[in-house]
């Protein structure tokens, strides 16, 4: 750690990988749910644990990502960081609405936490994802831009790399097109079209900036490739990202009452975006491969190596497979879009907030990478997760199929539920895989509690 | 003639020309223009097999045959599943989309790592599909 104001992103990544074990744990109960109907009804009916499992996903996230930032651009631009207090009590504050904020969804009925939060002052509740109440939405704002100020004040006083500029771009963009979720049209078409702007348009356009600028600054420092060159994919990667993912959020046009041209826009510009995932997976294989010395982190190239891989077959692959309108069409809505949505947040931001969390932590630590020992033992967990999320996206895959050709294909079609008994097995199978998931969440956490000779972090 | 030092840290795209064109190739075919890109592969190789460099021979070679097996593969497996399983059976769809899209992402991730190869000049040999090669 070059800076000492960079410690500020320690508890944004142990805030992180806790809620992570949150997100995990609520993961397996709606699993068990999926095949034991009333399990923890009516405490936690499958609606809440569903919300709690995708919100927490997207909080632990955001801290990984403001974690990063705070490591990241005090070391790109070469000073220390604006305001390290400001960072840290920006830290309390978003740990704090976020855990209330989950409180709120287990402990109180969801119509009851909207009365009590002012949603009838300005109604924003109640919608996929943006379920947050009014309060904590107003609260991420702040916490937001309290973080955009600090962090550009810093990249503003110091060297201004493409690295930092990338990373400030999709912040910035983060928070942002995060504002269109306190826009909420009484017209269903209109909601929904504008919703994509926070939900697509965050994890097809501006995040993705975000995780190359991450990769980048990981990739620059464990293979010691020039600057220079690893700039150049950068800049290649943001305009494929940009280029294909905006006008790409058109294949979440379909079939919502928007006009017809949005098939043929979405379809085209969406089976494009698999590029710039392609282009992350050579980009990260070739700055691996050109490397002369072996870092000592050995587990963080790994982690960086299987994002671009496991970005390139859950946001790409899995993506095309169900994009063109004719295709959507049957799948719209399926547990192929669940297989897609488990393996593209994996491999894409999960994958990417743990690389530099790997790279960053022993650091942060004091020294510049974990025992040898311990380094296994993280290894071991990348496995264990990535194969299990491997196999969950193809039981969901096997399931969604199954569920479209029964409900949707044939030519006697099952309702829902007589579908859902169908692809029982699939189920189970993926819940075994998602205990597999979970043991490997485990072996991650403890790696960073297993002691042995560590790289020694060598100062001028 | 020996292969010039490249510096891997500093240069952009050390790999000769021709090598990375023919693994480019070898991806446009299985992921934007299907058939199209194979043609063109299959020019470059006929015309470039005798006279280019031995490295550029090995990525036109290796591209051109993992191309003629792994297509064959990915749909001479799937035409077999509908015709065997039948094409009003759901399971054929299972197991036919999923056979077809997890072969195509390894086909996809073998031409990955033989670009990267290409870019750095380094041989490459696509596992079991590709031919051995030669010393």
């Amino acid at each position: 750690m070059k800076y000492t104001s960079q410690s500020v992103a320690l508890p944004y990544f142990i805030a992180a990988i806790g809620l992570f074990v949150g997100q995990i744990v609520f993961g397996l109960a709606m699993g068990l749910q999926y095949v034991v109907g009333d399990f923890l009804f009516p405490e936690i009916p499958f609606n809440v644990a569903r919300m709690v499992h995708t919100n927490l996903l997207i909080v632990w996230l955001l801290f990984g990502f403001m974690g990063a930032a705070y490591y990241l651009i005090p070391e790109e631009a070469e000073t220390e960081l604006y305001s390290p207090k400001l960072a840290l009590l920006m830290f309390w504050i978003f740990l704090i609405a976020g855990a209330a904020t989950i409180l709120g969804y287990l402990l109180v009925d969801y119509a009851t936490l909207a009365e009590m939060t002012g949603n009838n002052i300005l109604a924003t509740m109640g919608r996929e994802f943006l379920e947050q109440p009014l309060l904590t939405k107003i609260g991420i704002v702040i916490v937001a831009l309290a973080f955009l100020f600090n962090i550009s004040m810093t990249m503003l006083k110091g060297r201004k790399t493409v690295i930092s500029i990338v990373m400030l771009l999709g912040l910035w963009g983060l928070a942002i097109f995060f504002l269109f979720s306190f826009y909420n049209p009484g017209n269903l078409v209109k909601d929904k079209f504008y919703w994509w702007w926070v939900v697509h348009l965050w994890v097809e356009g501006v995040w993705e900036l975000i995780m190359a600028a991450m990769l980048a600054f990981v990739l620059i420092k464990v293979t010691g490739v020039d600057r220079e060159v690893i700039e150049k994919w950068l800049y290649v990667i943001i305009t494929l990202a940009l280029v294909t993912g905006l006008i790409g959020t058109g294949h979440h046009y379909f079939w919502i009452g928007t006009p017809g041209y949005w098939q043929w826009w979405g379809s085209i510009f969406s089976a494009l975006e698999p590029i710039p995932f392609f282009a992350m997976t050579v980009f990260a294989f070739n700055m691996v491969n050109r490397r002369r010395r072996e870092h000592p982190n050995k587990a963080a190239v790994l982690w960086a190596l299987g994002t671009g891989v496991m970005a390139f077959l859950g946001a790409g692959v899995w993506g095309f497979l169900h994009t063109l309108a004719p295709v959507n069409f049957y799948t719209h809505g399926s547990q192929i879009t669940a297989a897609h949505g488990h393996m593209a947040f994996y491999g894409a931001y999960v994958l990417v907030v743990l690389t530099i969390i790997s790279y960053a932590m022993p650091l942060l630590r004091g020294r510049a990478a974990n025992s040898q020992r311990a380094q296994v033992v993280e290894m071991w967990s990348f496995w264990l997760m990535t194969i299990s999320m491997v196999f969950i996206t193809l039981f969901l895959t096997a399931a969604g199929i199954l569920q479209v050709w029964l409900q949707r294909v044939s030519d006697t079609p099952m309702p829902f539920m007589q579908v859902q008994d169908q692809i029982n097995l699939f189920y189970w199978m993926r819940l075994w895989a998602g205990v597999v998931f979970a043991v490997g969440l485990v072996t991650y956490v403890t790696s960073f509690f297993i002691k042995g000779e560590s790289k020694p972090l060598i100062t001028p | 003639m020996p292969e010039p030092e490249h510096d891997l840290l500093k240069e952009d795209l050390p790999g000769p020309p021709l090598a990375v064109a023919a693994e480019s190739l070898f991806l446009v075919n299985l992921m934007i223009a299907p058939g199209l890109a194979f043609v063109i592969l299959v020019v470059l190789w006929w015309r470039h097999r005798l006279s280019a460099p031995a490295l550029a021979r090995n990525h036109l070679k290796q591209t051109v045959v993992a191309s003629l097996w792994g297509g064959g593969l990915l749909v001479g497996v799937s035409v077999a599943v509908f015709l065997l399983g039948g094409f009003a059976n759901p399971w054929s769809w299972v197991v036919g989309v999923l056979y077809f899209v997890c072969f195509h992402a390894m086909l996809i991730l073998f031409g990955v790592i033989g670009l990267n190869r290409a870019m750095l000049a380094r041989p490459y040999r696509f596992p079991i599909i590709g031919p051995k090669l030669v010393e």
